[in-house]
């Protein structure tokens, strides 16, 4: 068992330990809008916050009705939606795909889709799938302020006015289009036009931080820094980390003659962007880690995520990856130690409980274990390995019914999970007594996507399935 | 104008009063026909995959043979190839003679001024006081110093003068900090580059551009320490950075470097462009060290506060208000940055004075404020080109046309079209450099371009006003008198700009200073600050020509 043990944690690890829950930032992402530029709340859909129950429900209901009819493109379109909610943004991209491949006239798939390209910061696809969203969905509000959000991204000011003044035709209070429309104007020099749209888009919208600092910004520009340093500080109230306000309210302050002030936000200006060098710098390491660690490297992995470590030291990910490695290394306390220390740096990072948790089946902890996989579920509840890993810890625990039912959450959000199908399929031969036809068809399944998990399965059980 | 002047009369053709301006472009690219498309960039491989591949060089314009014609010196770059291979022809770096009759000829064997290392920067510059210009060199791998001998060769000295600097180095300008007489040297580096640590294009975040795999960096990979040299004299050059409170601890990503005096207290500060990090502005304390105040000084973000991807910087008067701004270029989707200094204090007025939409696509390098009708308000030349090819056709143009934006006179700029500004060929330009090729009173821009044969942009209409062009010879301080100011008073104008050498994109133009003068036909006053604070007054002088002055020697 302890085998199988490991080997849930390390195929799964090893895709789980890549970079999943670092933003996509792009080296030229300094340049553009502002990095909180936001237009709607389309995205705040996903997971983190729903309850796992729910989500399950949700996945297993459109996985039911894909079955009832394959071809239904509002069914794939439910499962991409469902899937998510439950963090698992790649298949929830390819259900979007197959829901336009049964009908491309499905505009919410196009603007869900677009959504999740957006999400992973690939302005120009998003934009395309905007723009077939509203091809065919003229009135599809979001999907013309998304559109409209893509095309300020890619510095097209003139159709980013378009959709967005259309948006606003179809809902004159929408406070993402005057927030864009403000940033429109902003770039166009029209100063008392973006800061009537600003103002227009907190008024509609409370606690809308990036428009707060849009109408800051705007005030500077026309040096009225009283006004100006009030608002970068109500934008500042939103996010303490903005760079772009911090500096705003700097530059205010100083044409105030509020010198000492002014000279303590300009510090903590400097600082923000030396912990945005330091981090990227950081990641670069990460990155290259993760490039030497998929070439076999584990030394020279090893080596880079210290180095990432060493640049930050809050960064969670490269000590995630780094217990990953020294895991393959046999490194075994090593890799607890690390898989904690990402926890520390980031306590909601599901992949670093899965890990932990795997680390704690290994060192016979099962009951820890099963609380580590559990927070990595309550954080990213369509998380298919630590569904599975539960499923084997509840096993080892005699848990038969509850394994039973993380390994069919295994398989609703990862159908494609050959070892999870082989460990179901042998859970319910056991419950069975012998290949009961739901054993048989597990077993099948596993060795048909995997044929090297054949060890895995008694012998008795191999001749039976033949 | 006293009797102790030294005035030298050069030419006399530019026209008085106000020229009507001629039709067609305001340039055009004579390169073949002089004689400088002998030179072709090389940087790598055409695919691009690493970020040193990218970045392209700069060019210097000085008279390196003294015979008051400004040559021109094109850096090239290499490829790893040619690094790792000794038996693999080098693509040196050229220099090409002015002969003076609108033709340039190839004497880089000749002259001894051969870098083959792969070459980023130049600035050009007497720094050991013997009347003759050096020429510094920043490469990827090791600088290069070449003194120039006087008899019209140079000899390389990087190791004797302790220069050798390392890895990536890439803009450098000359000015005297500690006003010593002697010049020092500012070199910024980039990228701490390993091509055996960089990822492969596409393989992360940093490797990717619109979801398009590219070459990585320079975010993601650690960065190097800019290097501020001391001239010790001898020929011997200390490394005084960290001494003297030059301390980029963060080891920001460096390009372009100027020098300039942005708060007329007469000493040499310094600019620097970084790339994705912000800015620096070295303000001279005056007593031999400086604080980084980008921040406070207005110049180091954007007016929204985001540190851009800075490449090059220009730096002139354009509202003519007696106070130095700066343009800075940046990556594309974002806009080159104008900062408007008002009393030492920068404000970025970018969009009000009309240039943020015109350079939203492009990828700026080389810039330059350089009063090309030489009506008394300088225009804005940048230089562009994308860094990845495989932009092409997909979300930009690798090869991007030039601009040239005109002065309006009220602090606000129009762009030029290409048609009418002549830069209808579009490649990917780096390095950009300014001065009067001709004696004319025309100025002229040689545009270095990644993988291509230079551009030579000479003005093609008659310039709408006369001009005058100031040689300083330095007594008391460095014989260049790189960091004195001119002021010229003229047709209800004042004037100034500073006696520099490094600047744009890794390139160093005319050392001489050139002034527009619109429709005057007499320059009333003419003020010189020189770096050891003396002052100097000329009045009353002749215009469309160009006046040697020695210090101490105007009365």
């Amino acid at each position: 068992m302890a085998r199988r043990a490991v080997y849930c944690v390390l195929p799964a690890a090893f895709c789980l330990l890549r970079l999943a829950a670092t933003p996509d930032l792009m080296a030229q992402i300094t340049s553009g809008p502002p990095s909180n530029l936001r237009l709607s709340g389309a995205t705040s859909t996903t997971s983190a916050g729903s309850p796992e129950d729910r989500v399950v429900d949700d996945v297993s209901a459109a996985r039911q009705a894909i079955r009832a009819q394959p071809d239904s493109a509002a069914s794939h379109l439910s499962l991409g939606v469902a899937l998510k909610a439950a963090g698992e943004q790649e298949s929830a991209l390819k259900a979007f795909q197959k829901a336009l491949d049964c009908d491309p006239r499905l505009g919410e798939a196009w603007f869900e889709k677009g959504l999740l390209e957006a999400d992973r910061q690939k302005w120009s696809r998003a934009a395309g799938d905007f723009r077939r969203a509203v091809e065919v969905s003229p009135n599809h509000v979001d999907a013309r302020l998304e559109l409209g959000e893509m095309f300020l991204r890619l510095g097209d000011f003139k159709q980013a006015a378009d959709e967005l003044n259309t948006v606003l035709r179809l809902d004159p209070r929408d406070a993402g289009a005057h927030y864009g429309l403000g940033l429109v104007r902003l770039q166009q020099g029209d100063l008392p036009a973006a800061e009537a749209d600003f103002r227009q888009a907190i008024s509609l919208k409370a606690n809308f931080v990036a428009a707060q600092e849009g109408l800051a910004e705007t005030l500077l520009r026309q040096h009225r820094w009283s006004t100006a340093a009030a608002a970068f500080e109500q934008a500042l109230a939103g996010d303490s980390s903005s760079l772009e306000a911090t500096n705003g309210l700097a530059t205010a302050l100083a044409r105030l003659g509020q010198r000492a002030r002014a000279a303590e936000e300009f510090q903590k200006a400097r600082e923000l962007s030396r912990r945005d060098l330091i981090f990227h710098r950081a990641q670069g390491e990460n990155n290259r880690g993760l490039e030497l660690w998929h070439a076999g490297d584990l030394a020279g992995a090893a080596a880079a995520f210290r180095a990432a470590i060493a640049a930050d030291g809050v960064y969670a990910e490269p000590h995630n990856n780094l217990g990953g490695v020294l895991w393959q290394m046999k490194d075994r306390n090593g890799a607890l130690a690390e898989f904690q220390a990402a926890i520390r740096c980031r306590s909601d990072f599901a992949e670093a409980h899965n890990n932990w948790g795997s680390a704690l089946v290994y060192a016979g902890d099962i009951d820890h274990a099963i609380e580590q996989f559990r927070t990595a579920l309550a954080e990213r509840p369509g998380f298919p390995s630590a569904h599975f890993n539960l499923a084997m810890a509840l096993s080892k625990k005699r848990d038969a019914t509850g394994a039973e039912a993380e390994f069919h959450r295994t398989l609703l959000f990862d159908p494609q999970m050959a070892a999870a199908h082989i460990e179901l399929g042998l859970l319910l031969a056991s419950k069975a007594g012998g290949l009961s036809p739901d054993a048989r068809y597990e077993l099948s399944e596993g060795l048909r996507l995997d044929a090297r998990l054949r060890s895995l399965v008694p012998a008795k059980f191999l001749e039976g399935l033949r | 104008m006293g009797g102790l002047c030294f005035v030298i009369p050069v030419f006399r053709d530019g026209k008085q009063g106000q020229p009507v301006l001629a039709p067609g472009p305001w340039f055009v690219d004579a390169a073949r026909r002089a004689g400088l498309a002998a030179f072709h960039d090389t940087c790598g491989s055409p695919a691009k995959d690493y970020l040193v591949e990218t970045v392209g060089s700069g060019v210097a314009l000085f008279d390196y043979n003294g015979d008051g014609l400004l040559d021109v010196f094109l850096v090239n770059g290499s490829s790893f190839e040619a690094l790792e291979n000794p038996r693999l022809p080098r693509a040196s770096s050229r220099l090409f003679r002015n002969n003076g009759d609108g033709t340039f000829t190839d004497v880089t064997r000749e002259s001894g001024l051969i870098n083959e290392g792969w070459g980023m920067g130049v600035a050009v510059a007497d720094y050991d006081n013997d009347g003759h210009r050096d020429v510094f060199i920043t490469n990827f791998g090791a600088n290069a110093l070449f003194h120039n001998n006087g008899d019209g060769t140079f000899t390389n000295v990087t190791r004797e003068a302790g220069l050798e600097g390392g890895n990536w180095s890439t803009g450098c300008a000359w000015a005297d900090y500690d006003r010593d007489g002697r010049l020092d040297l500012y070199v910024a580096r980039y990228v701490d580059f390993d091509r055996a640590r960089i990822p492969r294009p596409g393989s992360d975040t940093y490797c990717r551009y619109h979801d398009i795999p590219v070459a990585c960096g320079p975010q993601g990979l650690p960065g190097l320490a800019d290097l501020l040299y001391h001239n010790e004299g001898g020929g011997k050059f200390r490394q005084v950075s960290a001494e003297v409170g030059v301390r980029d601890t963060d080891r920001a990503y460096g390009f372009a470097v100027v020098w300039l005096d942005f708060d007329n207290d007469g000493l040499p500060d310094l600019y620097v462009a970084n790339d994705s990090v912000p800015n620096f502005l070295w303000r001279n304390k005056g007593n031999g060290t400086f604080e980084e105040i980008g921040f406070e000084a207005g110049c180091a973000v954007s007016a929204d506060g985001r540190a851009q991807s800075s490449m090059g910087v220009a730096v002139g008067d354009y509202d003519n208000d007696g106070w130095m701004d700066l343009l800075v270029t940046n990556f594309s989707e974002d806009y080159n940055t104008l900062y408007h200094n008002d009393h030492g204090q920068f404000e970025d007025v970018t969009f009000q004075a009309g240039l943020g939409a015109a350079s939203y696509s492009q990828l700026g390098w080389g810039a330059g404020f350089v009063d090309f009708d030489n009506d008394g308000w300088k225009e804005l030349l940048v230089a562009n080109g994308h860094i990845y090819p495989q932009v092409e056709g997909i979300t930009n143009s690798y090869r991007q046309a030039n601009q040239l934006f005109r002065n309006l006179r009220n602090g606000r700029f129009a762009v030029v079209s290409d048609k009418e500004s002549g830069f209808t060929e579009a490649r990917s330009s780096r390095g950009a450099a300014f001065g009067d090729l001709a004696n004319d009173g025309r100025m002229a821009i040689v545009v270095n371009n990644i993988d291509q044969v230079p551009f030579l942009y000479l003005t093609a209409r008659r310039p709408t006003g006369g001009w005058v062009r100031f040689k300083l010879v330095g007594v008391k301080t460095n014989r260049d008198a790189i960091g004195a100011r001119i002021s010229v008073k003229a047709g209800g104008l004042t004037q100034i700009d500073e006696v520099r050498s490094g600047g744009s994109y890794l390139s160093s133009s005319d050392v001489r200073v050139h002034y527009g003068l619109g429709g005057a036909s007499v320059i009333d006053q003419v003020e010189i600050r020189w770096l050891d604070g003396s002052v100097e007054r000329l009045r009353a002088l002749a215009i469309n020509r160009e006046y040697t002055v020695r210090q101490g020697g105007a009365g």
